[in-house]
């Protein structure tokens, strides 16, 4: 298990380096960050090669990503173009209501899904079940974007009943929440589905009625369980999905996380910001990945030794 | 004297040697799609759900193509008949059956252009994505060791970047056009490709037709691209399919932000920007465009998973 530790955590390590070297390199074919940033203003010569100074931008690539590099071992991931601040800081700050609002998305998938993914394989074919897929394949096709957009029409304008920007009080966190996990919620319904009826053929599922048991405890003590691990997969991606994928719904609800916070970096072409951005949102992904696997490794020793 | 290895001669010329080597499963799996057009038809007819979602995908490709024969220009503007709802509604009108937007612009004839974007681009982007994933993922398996490490790191690397992130920074640098979309949902394509058919490659790296290949000193790249690639095309076609859904909705989100298509080309996502201003007095504008997305990726969603259970049963996931 050691073994298998150390090098998945090698392997994570690798991918962030990987990443940080990309962010970086997309800044030096960016161009100049401070030309980037300033294009189109009056701002005199002078004042930027001072700026460019202040950054560092005025020495070789391979320096200037050393020092980033270093840096970002200690924690530090350079500092903000627009507000000469630490950018990790900035980003530390929009961190929780993203987190928020990507926990609020999955409970809410998990919690459809679940009932509707044993409902639908419990009695495949049958109207339910018909009713539960057409249902999951139709999550699965809607834009989030323009799900957003009928969602405010519907509970925000007409009904009064949701605000329909911003972060203000708990429900505000309902349409977006809604918004972002209704791709989830499919996902995880139809993998479950799957892997439920998948489970359900099994011998020992056979045994298990043939003693007697009812349906309920052959589908709770028998099936559910081993019907769980793919299910866990599907969430750990989505999850990491989630907290990187949430540009789009953050800026149709105006929500301050790291999606809205993205946006608006790009609009004040502030690279460093937005390389920060990129690093944290890896940084998230990558330790979810690692989770998944430890998690996966724990519960089945295959594969910790293969 | 010389010695002339008479038994062996017939193996002088490199092509007999070849010759001999067995045939690779691709054989096979032709043979099977052969015997399977039949059965393809026929689960195809039995199935109406999937039965739908071919004839809706086959729409949209026809409204693509033919569609611009009936409606009239998409940026057409009549500052007269702004706002104008749709046939069906008090105050429509028959010339526009889908109403107008702001400008006064035929809405179902933008919708029928807004098509033959979208399904340019995302055709355009699922090729391109196919093409360097596979090549990308035979290579892998094929040549195994530090090449298939490092190039599966740089799909890890890939992963882990959010990819609207990186699609909005390269569009907002590079510009938003048609063949810079199609680049970047190239880029955001091709590691599933990659990941996919490394991994159904990988048990056929020690299968006796390659090992035979390789004895009689097949080149690597002849291995790799011949022996081993065409076992895995089924596969391409199924993740081609069901990507081809991701690729229409993140187009269209692109665009929607305001860093993809670009005016007067007209994308869906645009439309739905635009018709966010009139949200509460014209619903039409951003409704319908919604609805053409939505029914445009529910088709091909349907189609992928008939097209995965028909080819690859394993992987049923319905």
């Amino acid at each position: 298990m050691t073994k298998f530790l150390a090098r998945r955590l090698m392997l994570s390590f690798v991918v962030l380096a990987g990443v940080s070297f990309v962010s970086s390199g997309m800044m030096l074919i960016a161009g100049d960050p401070v030309e980037v940033m300033l294009e189109g203003t009056t701002t005199s010569d002078a004042d930027k090669v001072a700026l460019r100074h202040e950054f560092g931008f005025d020495r070789p690539f391979l320096v200037q990503y050393a020092d980033f590099a270093t840096g970002a071992l200690k924690g530090d991931l350079g500092r903000s173009l627009r507000f000469h601040q630490p950018a990790l800081g900035i980003v530390m700050d929009r961190l929780p209501a993203t987190l928020r609002l990507a926990v609020a998305a999955m409970l809410l998938a998990v919690l459809v899904a679940v009932p509707l993914g044993i409902v639908s394989a419990s009695r495949p074919n049958s109207w339910v079940d018909y009713g539960a897929r057409l249902l999951a394949l139709i999550g699965q096709s809607v834009p989030l974007y323009w799900l957003g957009i009928v969602l405010v029409l519907l509970f925000a304008v007409t009904l009064g009943w949701f605000p329909s920007a911003g972060d203000l009080d708990l429900k505000s966190i309902v349409l977006p929440a809604f918004t972002l996990g209704l791709y989830p919620t499919a996902r995880i319904a139809r993998t479950l589905r799957a892997s439920l009826l998948e489970v359900l053929s099994r011998e020992y599922i056979l045994t298990a009625r043939g003693k007697g048991l009812s349906n309920l405890t052959v589908l709770s003590r028998h099936a559910l369980r081993n019907a769980a691990l793919p299910v866990l997969t599907v969430v750990g991606l989505q999850f990491g999905a989630l907290l990187g994928g949430a540009v789009v719904t953050e800026t149709i609800f105006a929500w301050p996380g790291l999606g809205l916070l993205s946006v608006q970096a790009i609009s004040w072409r502030d690279l460093p910001l937005l390389r920060a951005i990129v690093m944290v949102a890896a940084a998230m992904l990558v330790t979810l990945n690692l989770a998944t696997d430890v998690l996966y490794a724990y519960v089945d020793p295959r594969i910790r030794f293969s | 004297m010389s010695y002339t290895p008479t038994l062996i001669r017939g193996f002088d010329s490199p092509k007999k040697v070849v010759d001999l080597v067995p045939e690779s499963p691709r054989q096979a799996r032709l043979s099977t799609a052969g015997v399977g057009r039949h059965q393809f038809i026929r689960r195809l007819s039995r199935d109406p759900g999937s039965l739908s979602g071919v004839a809706l995908v086959a729409a949209w490709v026809c409204i693509a193509l033919l569609g611009p024969l009936w409606v009239s220009s998409p940026t057409d503007q009549n500052l007269s008949l702004t706002l104008l709802p749709p046939a069906w509604l008090p105050d429509g009108s028959a010339a526009h059956p889908l109403g107008t937007d702001f400008l006064g612009r035929d809405l179902l004839s933008r919708i029928v252009y807004g098509a033959r974007t979208s399904l340019t681009v995302s055709v355009l982007a699922v090729a391109g994505a196919a093409v360097v994933g596979s090549l990308v993922g035979t290579v892998a398996a094929a040549w195994g060791g530090l090449a298939d490490d490092l190039l599966m790191r740089v799909a890890d690397v890939q992963l882990a970047i959010p990819f609207v992130l990186l699609a909005i920074t390269v569009l907002v640098l590079l510009g938003g056009s048609t063949l810079n979309m199609v680049l970047v949902l190239v880029l955001s394509g091709w590691v599933i490709f990659a990941r996919v058919i490394r991994s159904e490659l990988l048990h056929l790296r020690e299968a006796e037709f390659v090992l035979a290949a390789r004895a009689v000193g097949v080149s690597q790249i002849r291995v790799a691209l011949q022996h081993l690639l065409p076992n895995a095309m089924g596969f391409v076609v199924v993740v081609a399919t069901l990507e081809l859904g991701n690729v229409i909705l993140l187009e269209s989100a692109l665009s929607f932000i305001g860093v993809g298509i670009r005016p007067p080309q007209v994308s869906w996502g645009t439309m739905l920007a635009d018709g966010r201003d009139y949200l509460t007095s014209a619903w039409w504008l951003t409704t319908l465009p919604g609805a053409a997305v939505t029914a445009a990726i529910f088709g091909v969603n349907l189609a992928g998973d008939f097209l995965r259970d028909f080819l690859d049963p394993r992987r049923r996931e319905f």
